[in-house]
């Protein structure tokens, strides 16, 4: 399958509105200054916002993009099998 | 996507056009005048409300190191996040209600990706000229007159980019002291990260995806149409009255040639920022801008045709020619008045609460180490601990008092000083005569009372224990 710009906006994006969304909400309920990361306590606040967003992002981006690989595959094996 | 093709083999079809790129050329109109007016509106207010100040502070600031929301007189804690929650739906209904009567009005004037795309085709007509020089432009090999055309244009692309960048990140952390470290090269790592990431994101969105943004990233453009029906304004072309379409001389007679009014210059399409043609019907790429009706409307007046074969309509009116009063008429129909009420309700209910909203919050907390305890034999004590949070932009002395036991009284922290707009926290130890009470647990309540502010104060249940 093809992953251009369109079709890898299409996983951008939404992932993006998504990771902010949780990352606001994650860190509304936490703050990252009370938190201990591996024994490590200094967390920044700054530092643990930037993190958690692209962490949640990526996880996001990475899921959207396997939904639509799988699902590509699955109408593609069924078109091709009902038209043969 | 795969389909077969009659020599019965499998090929793949890519489910989108390859992206060719739209060369838009540039108009000028009333749509157009307005959309510049949203341009310079939209980022005056951008650029500027983060310098504005506010109660020796920044009016609108979201202190993201300090998890604290500044706008204007209102004080956010982490706590308030339901109000922002609620400012995010009031923000989606508006849309709604304003998608619902003018279609998308916001997408072609006032949507982020509009305006930055807006000022960078600017910029870009500024370095490189119209439509066509630009095409041959990119045609051309690589030359002095190339790369300075080129480089110039993104360099102040980049230039933008940063002061926007830099601007967004002015909203998450004081703009003032950001400032003073950007001048002197001392920013943190964080801020530095997305001031460039904000700056990279501006540079490309506004650059080089710009309608592909449109057509395949948003999930607004995908379902607004929802909240379309048939008497939604669009942008339309009157085909009843454009076709046939032709080529004609100026001042023949139209109707001798058996032609319509449209004159196939395809201007239309060649202002068209998302590259469609107007003429082929209502599409999903079209953002509302307009800028085929200023075109068109040019063409118009030089053929002397009456203006608006393109014009802002709505689907019942064209087909049922109606004139501008039955379409205003037809605005205001059920879904609109609900879409409304329900909007009043929810504004009016938000500064209702914002208005009633107690600038005190205390939170008492029973100490659980500390049992309760006998003191110079002659009282009951119990400790707790009082975290105090307010909203309130002036220092505050508050007073404590304990009710609901005979002869309580508070014995220590009886007065809390709390900072405006801050948190504190304070140890309250509170007494009763020893064998005035049965063991085991009482209900009481604590009154927290400002010196200086009568209408800040609060009362907080609690629990006085009494031991065997």
């Amino acid at each position: 399958m093809k992953w251009d710009v369109a079709t890898l906006g299409t996983v951008f994006w939404p992932a993006f509105l998504g990771a902010a969304l949780l990352d606001g909400l994650v860190f509304t309920l936490v703050d990252p200054a009370t938190i201990e990361v591996f024994g490590y306590q200094n967390v920044s606040r700054q530092a643990a916002y930037t993190v958690g967003f692209f962490t949640f992002w990526i996880v996001i981006m990475a899921a959207s993009a396997a939904t639509l690989w799988l699902h590509r595959i699955q109408t593609a094996s069924t078109t091709g099998s009902s038209s043969r | 996507m795969t389909m077969s093709s009659s020599t019965g083999e499998t090929k793949v079809v890519s489910l989108y056009q390859s992206q060719k790129k739209i060369y838009a050329k540039e108009v000028s109109g009333r749509f157009n005048r307005i959309r510049w007016f949203m341009v310079f509106f939209t980022q005056a207010i951008f650029y500027g409300l983060a310098w504005v100040p506010w109660n020796g502070r920044q009016a609108v600031l979201f202190d993201l190191g300090a998890r604290k929301f500044y706008i204007f007189d209102w004080v956010f804690w982490p706590q308030d996040v339901l109000y922002l929650a609620f400012i995010l739906i009031v923000s989606a209904y508006l849309l709604f209600f304003v998608t619902a009567i003018a279609g998308r009005i916001f997408c072609g004037y006032a949507c982020p990706q509009t305006v930055y795309t807006e000022i960078f085709m600017w910029v870009e007509n500024r370095f490189e000229g119209d439509r066509a020089a630009r095409m041959r432009l990119d045609q051309a090999p690589m030359s002095w007159n190339k790369l300075w055309r080129k480089g110039g244009k993104h360099l102040s692309w980049v230039l933008i980019g940063l002061w926007t960048g830099f601007t967004f990140v002015g909203y998450f952390t004081p703009i003032q002291t950001l400032a003073q470290s950007v001048l002197t090269l001392s920013t943190g790592p964080w801020e530095t990260f997305w001031i460039f990431f904000y700056g990279f994101a501006t540079w490309g969105n506004a650059g080089f995806m710009r309608e592909q943004v449109c057509k395949y990233m948003c999930p607004y453009a995908r379902f607004q149409s929802v909240m379309f029906d048939r008497d939604t304004m669009i942008v339309t072309y009157d085909g009843e009255r454009g076709e046939p379409r032709g080529g004609r001389k100026k001042n023949v007679d139209a109707k001798a040639l058996d032609l319509g009014s449209c004159v196939d210059c395809s201007l239309c399409v060649q202002v068209c920022p998302t590259g469609i043609d107007i003429r082929d019907g209502l599409q999903y790429e079209c953002i509302g801008c307009s800028a085929c009706i200023d075109v068109c409307d040019t063409v118009m007046d030089k053929m002397n045709y009456p203006r608006g074969l393109i014009r802002y309509s709505t689907e019942n009116a064209l087909e049922q020619h109606w004139d501008a009063a039955a379409i205003r008429k037809h605005m205001l129909r059920p879904r609109i008045l609900i879409y409304f009420a329900v909007l009043v309700l929810l504004v009016g209910g938000l500064f209702a609460s914002l208005a009633l909203r107690n600038p005190l919050r205390v939170d008492v907390i029973r100490d659980r180490q500390v049992l309760a305890r006998e003191v110079d034999g002659r009282y009951i004590e119990n400790v707790y601990k009082l975290h105090v949070m307010t909203t309130a932009e002036t220092t505050q002395r508050l007073r404590i008092s304990a009710e609901g036991m005979a002869d309580i009284a508070v014995a220590r922290g009886g007065e809390v000083l709390v900072e405006p707009a801050s948190t504190t926290t304070a140890v309250l130890a509170v007494r009763i005569p020893i064998d005035t009470a049965k063991p085991g647990s009482h209900p009481i309540r604590f009154n927290i009372q400002s010196e200086s502010d009568s209408a800040i104060r609060v009362s907080e249940k609690s629990a006085f224990l009494v031991p065997r």
